[in-house]
């Protein structure tokens, strides 16, 4: 990462990236000036322990989105493999396998998606649509209503603990680790390109060579994957393997993804926005909630926060891309 | 200058007042005219840009009644950009359009079409979901009474315009089966059939076959005798010298003369044109002939199809000629793996490769430069770095990650020598003009090494002296030992460029001619077809018109449904005969209503390739809201409860609809968001509250449950609901300009319909639904809170995408989606009855759905290949 | 950018180092936080009364707030938000007993009192459960009713709220137990269990398609305040009243109507007494005047004195029949 001299700092900002962190700031300000018990140990940790599955699912979200596809079947698969996760620790097998036979089960359903869409020619949209409802059904199936919740020590451990002395929850670890790779796949390397382009313009990714089914099965095939790994999390953090789990979690992921930038025409977006989002929308949540909003209520705060962000963005990008051109010109004749 | 106000707008209607004051009007050169009558359309100092390219730099000319008046120039000279602003696609930037002598201000092409004009697009603003004559009519069709549309005489009126331009179909039939010719022949029908006092044609032949442009010819022959003033854009010398009466030649975005054409020369128009002497054009070339660097042998685009043959060697440029669906193209696509051929052997060096996919064809060594250089060869928003270097991607990135500097190395060299214009790698490419973002595209591709290079109409669109550069740049390469194989539809560039030319007609290769053999016109003569399109092609297209035969009832999805609900109604009525009784039947009936009510809704948003994600929370507050304000004013009674619902609905509708039209926000977006603020207020009123039954009036319970002979109102209501909206979308203009909007938005926008209008209406009447879905709600289930229908939405879209809507939009039918809808709830009753367990239910909707769209698919695929 | 962001994010938990709070004694009243499973039921609304009124007899302060949805993982955020404004007790009704346990000991290691009501949660994660009726009792009077509405004979069906609610899987339990068990239950058979999910529309069509689904079907139990009504219309508007036999826990206002025609019976409480008592305890917890021991006694306002029982169990009081006589009494 190269911080240069600052005119090269603010032509690669994103105007919306900018927007996001102001509004970061003045929320999480606000939080901390006006509603005592904001700015706690305990309640920071809790934020963060919360949105531990959602950060997960945005991961691979953000990237179908940018190759213009979409998946709402995350929280089914979500929901699925809990509940896969949950059978085989029941029937003891060991964490060592039942770890990585719940990603790969993901990893099948995933694949699923994205054989009707990429090879079948499927819209995602629909065909999500019907394993969203399949794949809760298969989970019914399973488990019934009943829930599986006895869990092995470090599994429980795991979902409620913190790092050794420190307030950050153990569950939010994976997505820490999850998100630099995923930052750094977009942005630095040839695939993130390539994505971008598939995005962009996919007749033209396909005229120039990029294998376009191969990488949108595979995204759908890792979207399946990490929604398992958030699966294990969120089994862990709730010490409860069920089929209900994750009720209506598709929408969130999908609000932050939008609201971090990402276009739903395809071929734009960053996960610096995206996470700034997730910051921003975990942060209104929780001020709501600690000034007894309910939850409907929280949603349709954020739901006006979506569609003003869009508004705003459309009217004054004209502005900023002004900036940022003139910048670039005085960077070339340099 | 645009000046427009009431007295303008005046005038333009103002048809009868075409004899008046004449007007001085000095062209820039040629003779002055002094008009008896003033010209019904024309162009004044008009300006154009788009950012900072200039497209047009004052351009005036006018055409006159009984007069064609023909537009040249080369590709990019500004021709497209005058048929634009005439049509009042664009609007200048300065000057204006003049009609009637008056400065003219078209906001959208309806304006023109009211000022009398009409325009026969090169890229056709048609509808493939719409009937052929909905196609000709749409935005004018004629009408009995407030806007219905009178089927019979619009029929008549297809077939009569259809036979002018002997095009013989029924015009009941499906645009979207037609061939490129075909749509070419609907698209002059619907500019006929406007008859408009001005006509302007934009390359109208490019796809004809020789009987039909002598068709187009002879009309054009009838109007001018009617005084209908015409603009003939095309580029074929020998088209144009036929039908102009005048011939404008524009160059690089001006005006260089308007000259009556016996006065004029075709090398005198060609100089006129170029600017310099033709041969300067074309660079120098000796001949050398390398080994076969390519080799292609019995290569079969479709079954059935003929066989073609070719060989290219290296340091060869081997051109194909032919017209617009001719086949070149598919086989450039066959040699670079987009498209597999049925049979076919490619040898390159001598040695067979399989290409199935543009990876494997790079690998091989081809190159392909493809013909839509925005569509297929250019990602808008990258940058020239980011471009030229898509192709080398894996080089660029020695250790993993992707390296600018490692991308320059490999292209900047590339970029160099095409002396591309640029102000920095980082600059987006979208900022280039035609010619410079060509020359991205070629360096792109020579990154890659290749040792066969494809071109694809290569110097579309690109300004003379960037076409001369590449023109010099592709003889360079060939000179170095490169097979190439250049495609073009401008024979000029054919003839000067090429050492072999091989013409293509459907599919077949028809002639081959060296170089020294080769002239223009040997070569349209082996690329015009002689055989009669109106034969057996068509008897063949007649013949299949939708048959009641078994097997086109079986394809239908309709039938598919059928059998899907009665695979679950026959086994379960075995297990438990009480899916008949009166009770079950009753309450089914009742759900099917109340979701095939909200389906409909959803459906109109649908169509227009909109979706609405809010219609479960509209339901839901415009329940709540009737049932809360019916138990404080019980005295409003039920026609009021409904009156407040259907307020509620609408006002919710039009706030999506504004958001997605005015706001510029998609659909999928606006619609997320209100989703979460329509149940957000809707909890917010409730307070956590409830109105149960008791606290609203008997008459607002039994407006859903009471019966007539049997059958629950609520279903009477909603066959009534159906009934209508089926009607109007079917026999009104504005229904049918709704799946226009869906069906193609690009060429609704051509054609002048008002699309935003459109689409507001479309989420006004989807939330009116969701609405009235909402007070029938209240009603059934008497006990309302703020969680009514929560998650509902994800049935409805279910039940409209089993019901054959498209999510693409521009296709479903009513009887469709009411079919969905019942198939949903009798699977769910069914299963229900033999005591599957409720919760197993979502598995099966889930995979319900998936069967809907595969079989779909499946369905559509074997259509299409069947068709060709 | 990533790096900076990284850092942001750790610096407040950097900030603050890592503490556990033991649970004091509260001298004076303190803010009790009532979490009722859902915020559409209006039978928290009432019991919310009865809590209002312990308020305002006893001091201290009073927070509601409940989920949209009736799970665990909306409930578990709200349980944090209430930690978070420093309530001194948190008095949940659980929408799942084990899946809301880690949140209600993270809740406990911050120092603040856990309590149950309505519906419970797991009793290592509270201190007292104040039941409304004993759950047994409740159970066995439902049973002993759907006996009498139908004769001792046939089949019955229980319609119940969400699968995971705690309180109604309890009594579903019982239900089974003492059908299997008990020799005067032989001739009863339970056909299935649905689920409502606290809908008006699921409870209806759950209702309607138990009646279609099972045709010797004599009796549903709706253990579930939404239900028995909604149940009562569907079988009212399809015209089979009567011909299938209702019994239940629901609001008597709001089932009066089926109950003065007979084909419904219900057995209630006082809702509003219990928010009453649930506020009391929770005060009493606070200011260590219990511990939820079994055998802690101590006085509950005007509803007199109470002891606790085994496992930290407090009831209300028995429940009662609700007969066209009595309805009178009950104001919900």
């Amino acid at each position: 990462m190269n911080f240069l001299r600052p005119l090269e700092f603010w032509r690669r900002l994103e105007f919306w990236d900018v927007l996001l962190a102001a509004a970061c700031l003045v929320t999480i300000g606000y939080g901390i000036l006006f509603v005592p018990n904001f700015f706690t140990a305990f309640n920071l940790s809790q934020i963060a322990a919360s949105a531990s599955e959602k950060a997960l699912l945005i991961l691979p979200m953000t990237l179908l989105i940018i190759v213009r596809e979409i998946d709402l079947s995350v929280a089914s698969i979500l929901a699925l493999t809990s509940v896969v996760f949950g059978l085989l620790v029941q029937a003891s097998v060991p964490l060592i396998l039942a770890l990585p036979l719940t990603i790969a089960a993901g990893g099948l359903l995933g694949a699923f998606n994205g054989y009707l869409t990429a090879f079948l020619g499927l819209p995602s949209l629909v065909v999500t649509l019907g394993t969203m409802a399949m794949y809760r059904g298969i989970g019914y199936i399973f488990l019934g209503t009943g829930s599986i919740n006895v869990l092995p020590d470090s599994v429980t451990d795991f979902g409620i603990d913190n790092i050794a002395g420190t307030d950050i929850p153990l569950t939010i670890v994976p997505f820490l680790i999850l998100a630099p790779l995923f930052a750094i796949v977009l942005q630095r390397t040839p695939t993130g390109k390539r994505l971008y382009a598939l995005g962009g313009n996919p007749m033209a990714a396909l005229y120039s060579g990029i294998a376009a089914r191969r990488l949108t099965a595979t995204l759908f095939v890792l979207s399946g994957a990490v929604c398992a790994i958030a699966g294990i999390v969120y089994t862990a953090r709730l010490s409860n393997a069920r089929a209900n789990n994750a009720l209506g979690m598709e929408l969130d992921v999908i609000t932050i993804v939008l609201l971090g930038g990402v276009s739903v025409f395809g071929g734009k977006g960053r996960l610096t926005g995206v996470f700034l989002a997730l910051i921003l929308l975990s942060a209104i949540r929780n001020l709501l909630a600690l000034n007894q909003v309910g939850g409907d209520a929280q949603g349709m705060v954020i739901g006006l926060i979506l569609i003003a962000s869009l508004l705003l963005g459309n009217y004054s990008k004209s502005l900023f891309e002004l900036i940022q051109t003139y910048a670039s010109f005085r960077k070339t004749e340099a | 200058m645009r000046r427009s106000g009431k007295v303008e707008r005046a005038r333009l209607f103002d048809r009868r007042n075409s004899i008046g004051r004449s007007i001085l009007f000095q062209p820039s050169h040629g003779p002055v005219e002094h008009l008896q009558e003033i010209a019904p359309i024309g162009l004044r100092n008009a300006v154009k840009s788009f950012g900072r390219t200039v497209v047009l730099k004052e351009v005036s000319f006018e055409l006159r009644q009984g007069e064609v008046l023909a537009l040249l120039g080369e590709n990019g000279a500004g021709k497209s950009t005058c048929v634009k602003l005439l049509a009042g696609v664009h609007t200048p930037t300065l000057g204006s359009v003049v009609v009637d002598g008056m400065p003219a201000d078209f906001q959208s092409p309806a304006d023109a079409s009211k000022a009398g004009v009409a325009v026969m697009h090169q890229h056709p603003g048609l509808f493939p979901d719409l009937s052929i004559a909905e196609n000709i009519f749409i935005g004018h069709m004629p009408t009995t009474g407030p806007g219905f549309i009178d089927a019979g005489r619009m029929r008549e009126e297809a077939r009569r315009v259809l036979d002018t331009v002997g095009l013989n179909v029924p015009p009941e039939t499906r645009l979207g089966e037609l061939r490129t010719s075909e749509q070419q022949l609907v698209e002059i029908a619907r500019a006929l059939s406007l008859k408009a006092r001005v006509l302007i044609m934009d390359e109208p032949t490019a796809a004809l076959s020789q009987r039909e442009v002598e068709r187009l010819f002879h009309v054009v022959g009838e109007l001018r005798k009617q005084g209908v003033a015409m603009m003939f854009v095309g580029h074929r010398m020998d088209e144009i010298f036929r039908i102009a009466d005048r011939i404008a030649v524009l160059r690089d975005g001006s005006l260089v003369g308007v000259e009556p054409a016996a006065a004029l020369s075709r090398p005198a128009a060609i100089k006129m044109m170029v600017g310099r002497e033709l041969s300067s054009l074309y660079p120098e070339r000796t001949a050398s002939r390398g080994p076969v660097g390519l080799a292609v042998r019995g290569l079969v685009l479709q079954a059935g199809g003929p066989s073609i043959d070719l060989i290219v060697r290296k340091g060869e440029i081997v051109g194909l000629g032919g017209l617009v669906g001719s086949g070149r193209t598919e086989i450039a696509r066959v040699l670079f793996g987009v498209d597999r051929p049925v049979s076919g052997e490619i040898l390159i060096d001598g040695i067979p490769r399989k290409i199935h996919s543009p990876r494997e064809a790079m690998d091989a060594g081809i190159a392909y430069v493809s013909e839509d250089r925005m569509g297929q060869s250019l990602v808008m928003d990258f940058s020239i770095l980011d471009n030229a270097a898509l192709t080398v991607l894996a080089k660029a990135a020695p250790r993993g990650f992707y390296r600018p500097q490692s991308a320059i190395e490999l292209v900047g060299g590339e970029l160099q020598r095409m002396k591309l214009r640029f102000s920095g790698y980082e600059q987006p490419v979208k900022q280039l003009s035609g010619g410079n973002q060509q020359k991205v595209v070629i360096a792109k591709w020579l990154a890659t090494k290749p040792r066969i290079f494809i071109l694809d109409e290569p110097t579309q669109g690109i300004d003379v002296n960037t076409k001369a550069e590449i023109h010099a740049m592709i003889a360079d390469l060939a000179a170095q030992g490169m097979a190439i194989i250049l495609i073009s539809s401008e024979l000029p560039e054919l003839l000067g460029m090429c050492d072999r030319i091989i013409v293509l007609r459907e599919g077949e290769k028809t002639a081959e001619f060296t170089r020294e053999e080769a002239t223009q016109e040997l070569i349209l003569e082996a690329a015009t077809s002689e055989r009669d399109s109106s034969g057996h092609a068509e008897h063949d297209r007649i013949d299949a018109a939708p048959a009641f035969t078994l097997a086109n009832i079986l394809k239908r999805r309709e039938f598919g449904l059928f059998a899907a609900m009665a695979a679950v109604i026959l086994p379960v009525a075995l297990i438990n005969p009480r899916i008949f009784s009166a009770a079950n039947l009753t309450a089914v009936s009742m759900d099917v209503a109340l979701l095939m009510v909200a389906a409909l809704g959803q459906m109109l948003v649908l169509i227009t390739r909109n979706i609405d994600l809010s219609v479960a929370s509209i339901i839901g507050l415009a329940a709540y809201l009737s049932a809360s304000a019916l138990s404080a004013h019980p005295a409003i009674g039920p026609i009021g409860g409904l009156f407040i619902a259907c307020s509620v609905g609408i006002a919710a509708g039009l706030i999506n609809g504004a958001l997605v039209t005015f706001g510029r926000i998609p659909a999928i977006v606006v619609t997320l968001g209100t989703l979460s603020i329509y149940r957000g207020l809707n909890s917010l009123w409730a307070a956590g509250d409830q109105v149960s039954a008791d606290e609203v009036p008997i008459s607002w319970l039994n407006m859903t449950g009471t019966k007539l002979a049997g059958v629950p109102l609520i279903v009477v209501v909603t066959l009534l609901i159906l009934l209508t909206a089926s009607y109007l979308l079917n026999n009104t203009g504005i229904g049918r300009e709704l799946f226009a909007t869906g069906s193609n938005p690009d060429g609704a926008e051509l054609v002048g319909i008002p699309q935003r209008r459109r689409i507001l209406l479309a989420f006004a009447l989807a939330g009116l639904l969701a609405g009235i879905c909402g007070a029938l709600w209240a009603s059934r289930y008497a006990t309302v809170d703020a969680r009514v229908a929560t998650g509902f939405e994800l049935t409805i879209i279910a039940a409209s995408v089993v019901g054959g809507v498209a999510i693409r939009g521009g296709a479903g039918t009513l009887f469709g989606v009411a079919l969905g809808a019942l198939t949903l709830l009798v699977i769910k009753n069914g299963l229900t009855l033999v005591r599957v367990d409720p919760l197993w239910l979502q598995g099966v909707y889930g995979l319900v759905i998936l069967a809907a769209i595969g079989i779909d698919a499946l369905v559509t695929r074997r259509a299409r290949a069947g068709n060709n | 950018m990533n790096g900076y962001l990284k850092l942001a994010l750790l610096a407040p938990a950097l900030a603050f180092p890592h503490k556990v709070l033991a649970q004091e004694c509260a001298k004076e009243p303190v803010t009790v936080g009532f979490l009722p499973k859902l915020d559409t039921d209006p039978y928290f609304q009432v019991a919310k009364q009865g809590a209002e009124e312990a308020q305002k007899e006893i001091g201290g302060k009073l927070i509601q707030v409940a989920p949209s949805q009736g799970t665990a993982e909306a409930q578990i955020e709200f349980i944090n938000s209430l930690v978070s404004q420093q309530v001194g007790v948190i008095a949940i009704s659980g929408n799942d007993a084990n899946a809301v346990a880690p949140a209600l000991k993270r809740a406990a290691k911050q120092g603040v009192r856990v309590i149950s009501y309505d519906s419970d949660v797991a009793a290592s994660a509270r201190s007292i459960f104040v039941n409304q009726a004993k759950g047994d009792s409740l159970a066995e009077m439902m049973l002993q009713s759907a006996y009498d509405l139908t004769g001792g004979e046939g089949e019955f069906a229980i319609l119940s709220s969400t699968p995971t609610a705690t309180n109604q899987n309890a009594w579903i339990e019982f239900i089974k137990e003492k059908l299997a068990a008990d020799p005067k239950f032989a001739n009863l058979k339970l056909a299935q269990v649905a689920y409502g999910e606290e809908s008006e529309q699921v409870n209806q069509q759950q209702a309607l398609a138990l009646v279609q689904a099972f045709p010797d079907l004599k009796a549903i139990i709706v253990p579930a305040g939404i239900g028995l009504p909604a149940a009562a219309r569907a079988l009212e508007e399809a015209g089979l009243t009567g011909k299938v036999k209702l019994t239940g826990l629901a609001p008597a206002t709001l089932i009066s109507k089926y109950i003065k025609e007979g084909s419904a019976q219900d057995i209630w409480w006082n809702v509003s007494d219990l928010g009453y008592l649930t506020y009391q305890t929770a005060q009493a917890l606070a200011q260590c005047k219990i511990s939820g021991k079994s055998g802690e006694t101590f006085k509950a306002g005007r509803l007199g004195e109470y002891t606790i029982g085994a496992a930290g169990e407090l009831i209300l009081g028995p429940a009662k029949i609700v007969t066209p006589a009595n309805l009178a009494e009950f104001k919900f």
